[in-house]
């Protein structure tokens, strides 16, 4: 039982980062970017193509399966996965943006480029699963009967530090600070003197970075395959509104819900129908409390 | 039709407006051919009926609406073409009529905001902030939102004010208030010229606007009508008929 | 020479089907401004319900053998799928736009886990086979058959395109084009806007279940595999490419892009070994995603824009 939650809380983490990059752009750039769960292969794949690259293996520190070149590669995934959204959104999001495109036009054009990203990757890296590490579930005794496996509690130790980065930089730095500003009312912001522009650039590094952190985890724990956007981004959907659309922190819950739930699933020996349990929340909160349990009421804008 | 006027505080020309052309889509001006200056010191009041263009000249002015042809110069500089922040951090700022606090942060918080283009000498300009307006430091940690009309259009004010601007555009700050208050935005606009900053605003409260003002610019269509001494606007019968009408809020037929 | 009018017969026919459905979706996306992403789950319900009333008895499943002619399936796949339109509209129609596209999205998705978990009814991922084929006898010959299935769809399609031409022009198209542009103002205006939304969301995913249902009779086997989401995008690339909110736009964008699509499938056949089939298709899809993309930033109207309706 207890390793049904601890992989629902694993699971949750995942869900959580990539729901958080989800979030900053649903407030920033004010559209549902479909193509967040691509943004993670991305991270994920780019890890991959490193740690190949360095040639020296996974590494492990002690009993965890694997050390400091899969961080190494994180890094660097990030920078990478950085400076592609980057140019993904001045080329394709920048261009409707200064056409004040409707929203459904963001959201169509994040359809069409996740369908892209998707198979650039089956073409690059080719359509089957790959292994980026071998993840060993070999739980170990901490105290009396409890076992944990290793691997397990250092994913959620990653994921509560970049929690805990995440609210000192938006409570403690200008920028974000000022991404706060222009999540409310971005025309009120700019004349603030806020340059909105930078915003969302810083926008889009923050939510690419906790992506590729997200991803990279969850190549680790099961393994690489160009769907794993698509098998992702429902759940990151559900996170968002669950915990709340208008709310970061709200993502956050919402992940480690969302993953307590598919593992809830899992348990009871509905495996097949975990997306559709997630799904099934999300249209149950959307209906009788659509601003989730951490979001406020939205102005519709 | 320019009149000569006087009693200007300084005379420096600090804004000039040449034939601009503004509006939100290029098929659709509406500012139309409008120049102007704007002194150091004054207090400029622009009038004129509903849909004349008074509120897209001065988002003209600071970025927010596109400038289609003719150019702004602020203090000797160009900012025709350069964006709303980048304005704003010349020490040009703007109030807008509506949504003009961030309804879900604290009072501080705004504040705080106001300032984030200019940290200078932060601490007291919050401070001179306070002084103008009191009641921002009793409600100081409630939300914006919350909030009285009133009390919103003082923060909206203040949080201007913590940029330290050298201009200040106020879009319609009586708007919506009750004429008690609104006597009391008028007379914090006095105090704030009285600090150093030249303010202009756009107000369909003609004849209480410019019982404070310098000047005033009556705008119809989208061009400039008038621009003349605000006391002789105000005595001005013809004026008076046309855009003060039977009441005293100067409603325009 | 027959081969290649047989290829053309082909060809159109199963064009057809996507013509349909972006007549459906046209409705619901274009008109109303509705974005429904979940075309491939009601072409699926459609598609089953067909199979499932037409086809013959297996041996394991509980309902089936009721061998109904074909034009009962077709009519029934319409109805189920209006309704699965109802429930469907009845939860999500008063979401917001971004949120209509996630709910949509996830209950095709629902509905394509429904199909390959739910054995007893659909026979899982082993699918439904054997389904009869109209004409299917007249002469033995697939070649005669084909054709008298072409002429069907257009039949089908003319009468679809004719109907919704006049639905658009009607008072009732014109409050659907009101909602689109600026819902507070139809609300004020007092219109059910949610009555009408509701209306058109049902109108639309009926059609595409009848396209689904004229799909599985037409290849006579159907399985999950079959209604992936790439489905939904190329209906949606199809309508945007052609011009949203045109009935013949939707038409043109069905028949080029199908035709791109096919053609690329050819052309990539020739030139890349057949080692690499996987990465042969990913190529495929990349190019319609980048001609959806290219068209949203250039011609967002498409090729054939809205008509001006001149008010009657």
């Amino acid at each position: 039982m207890i390793q049904y939650v601890v992989d629902g809380l694993v699971n949750g983490s995942i869900i959580a980062l990539g729901a958080v990059g989800l979030s900053i752009t649903y407030n920033v750039l004010r559209f549902a970017n479909f193509a967040q769960g691509e943004i993670l292969a991305i991270g994920a794949y780019m890890s991959m193509a490193l740690i190949v690259l360095m040639g020296v293996g996974i590494g492990s520190i002690g009993p965890v399966s694997f050390g400091w070149p899969l961080l190494v590669s994180i890094a660097f995934s990030i920078v990478l996965t950085s400076v592609t959204v980057l140019a993904v959104d001045w080329m394709l999001f920048r261009v409707l943006r200064r056409r004040s495109a409707s929203r459904i036009t963001f959201i169509i054009a994040a359809f069409g480029l996740s369908l892209i990203i998707r198979n650039v990757i089956t073409l690059v890296a080719g359509g089957d699963q790959m292994f980026l590490s071998f993840y060993i579930p070999k739980a170990i005794p901490v105290f009396g009967d409890f076992k944990v496996v290793p691997d397990d509690v250092v994913v959620l130790i990653i994921t509560a530090i970049c929690v805990v980065a995440l609210h000192s930089f938006l409570t403690s730095t200008t920028v974000g600070k000022k991404m706060r500003a222009v999540a409310e009312n971005p025309v009120l912001a700019m004349v603030n003197g806020i340059n909105v522009k930078s915003v969302i650039r810083w926008s889009w590094v923050i939510g690419a970075s906790l992506s590729a952190i997200a991803g990279t985890l969850h190549a680790h724990v099961t393994q690489l395959d160009p769907e794993m956007g698509f098998e992702l981004i429902l759940p990151m959907f559900a996170a968002l509104i669950v915990g709340g659309v208008t709310n970061v922190y709200g993502a956050v819950l919402g992940g480690f819900l969302i993953g307590l739930t598919e593992a809830f699933a899992v348990s009871m020996d509905l495996s097949a129908y975990r997306g559709a349990i997630a799904f099934s929340i999300m249209i149950v909160v959307l209906i009788l409390r659509p601003q989730g349990i951490m979001g406020e009421k939205e102005r519709d804008d | 039709m320019v009149v000569p006027y006087s009693d200007i505080s300084s005379g420096r020309e600090l804004l000039k407006v040449s034939n601009l052309v503004a509006g939100y889509r290029r098929d659709l001006p509406i500012v139309i051919d409008v120049s102007m200056e704007v002194y150091e010191g004054e207090i400029l009041t622009l009038l004129g009926p509903n849909g004349a263009g008074k509120s897209t000249l001065i988002k003209g002015i600071c970025g927010l609406v596109e400038v289609m042809s003719g150019t702004v110069v602020f203090r000797g500089v160009d900012i025709s073409d350069l964006e709303t922040h980048q304005i704003i951090e010349r020490r040009v700022a703007y109030v807008p009529q509506t949504q003009n606090v961030f309804a879900k942060l604290s009072v501080s918080h705004n504040l705080d905001l106001g300032a984030i283009s200019n940290l200078e000498a932060y601490e007291e300009r919050l401070e001179n902030v306070y002084i103008l307006f009191p009641d921002l430091w009793k409600f100081k940690d409630i939300s914006a939102g919350k909030l009285s009309g009133g009390q919103r259009q003082m923060l909206a004010l203040g949080r201007a004010l913590m940029a330290d601007p050298i201009l200040l555009l106020i879009d319609e700050p009586s708007a919506g208030l009750a004429p008690v208050l609104r006597n009391q935005v008028f007379q914090q606009v006095v105090e704030i010229r009285e600090s150093g900053v030249t303010v202009i605003m756009v107000e369909q409260n003609a004849r209480a606007a410019l019982s404070v003002s310098d000047r005033g610019i009556i705008l119809a269509n989208g061009r400039l009508r008038r621009v003349q001494n605000a006391k002789e606007l105000l005595e001005d019968p013809e004026i008076a008929e046309i855009y003060f009408g039977p009441g005293p809020t100067g409603r325009v037929s | 020479m027959i081969d290649i009018l047989s290829f053309v017969i082909f060809f159109f026919i199963v064009c057809s089907f996507y013509i349909i459905s972006s007549l459906g979706l046209n409705i619901q996306y274009g008109f109303t401004g509705m974005f429904n992403v979940g075309i491939a789950g009601f072409f699926a319900v459609g598609a089953y319900t067909s199979a499932i009333l037409t086809g013959p008895d297996y041996a394991d499943t509980i309902f089936g053998g009721f061998g109904f002619p074909i034009i009962v399936g077709w009519v029934c796949a319409i109805i189920v799928s209006g309704i699965a339109g109802l429930l469907v509209g009845l939860i999500t129609l008063k979401l917001r736009e971004d949120f209509l596209a996630i709910s949509t999205f996830g209950i095709a998705i629902s509905i394509q886990l429904v199909a390959l978990n739910v054995e007893s009814v659909t026979r899982g991922p082993n699918g439904l086979y054997a389904l009869p084929k109209p004409f299917a006898h007249i002469l033995g010959s697939p070649f005669v058959s084909n054709v008298c299935y072409l002429i069907i769809c257009i039949v089908v399609i003319a009468m679809i395109y004719y109907a919704l031409e006049r639905a658009v022009k009607s008072p009732w198209g014109r409050v659907l084009r009101s909602i689109r542009e600026d819902e507070v103002a139809a609300e004020a205006l007092g219109k059910n806007v949610f009555m009408y939304r509701l209306q058109a969301f049902i109108l639309g995913c009926g059609i595409m279940g009848l396209a689904g249902a004229m799909y599985a009779n037409f290849v006579r086997f159907i399985s999950p595999q079959d209604f992936l989401p790439i489905f939904t995008i190329q209906v949606y690339v199809m309508l945007i490419v052609g011009g949203k909110g045109n009935n013949l736009g939707a038409i043109v964008g069905a028949i080029a892009i199908w035709t791109l699509w096919s053609a690329s499938d050819s052309l990539i056949n020739l030139i890349v070994a057949p080692d690499f089939q996987t990465q042969a298709a990913a190529l495929r899809i990349i190019m319609v995603g980048v001609v959806l993309v290219l068209m949203l930033v250039f011609k967002p109207s498409g090729i054939l824009p809205e008509k001006k309706h001149v008010s009657d």
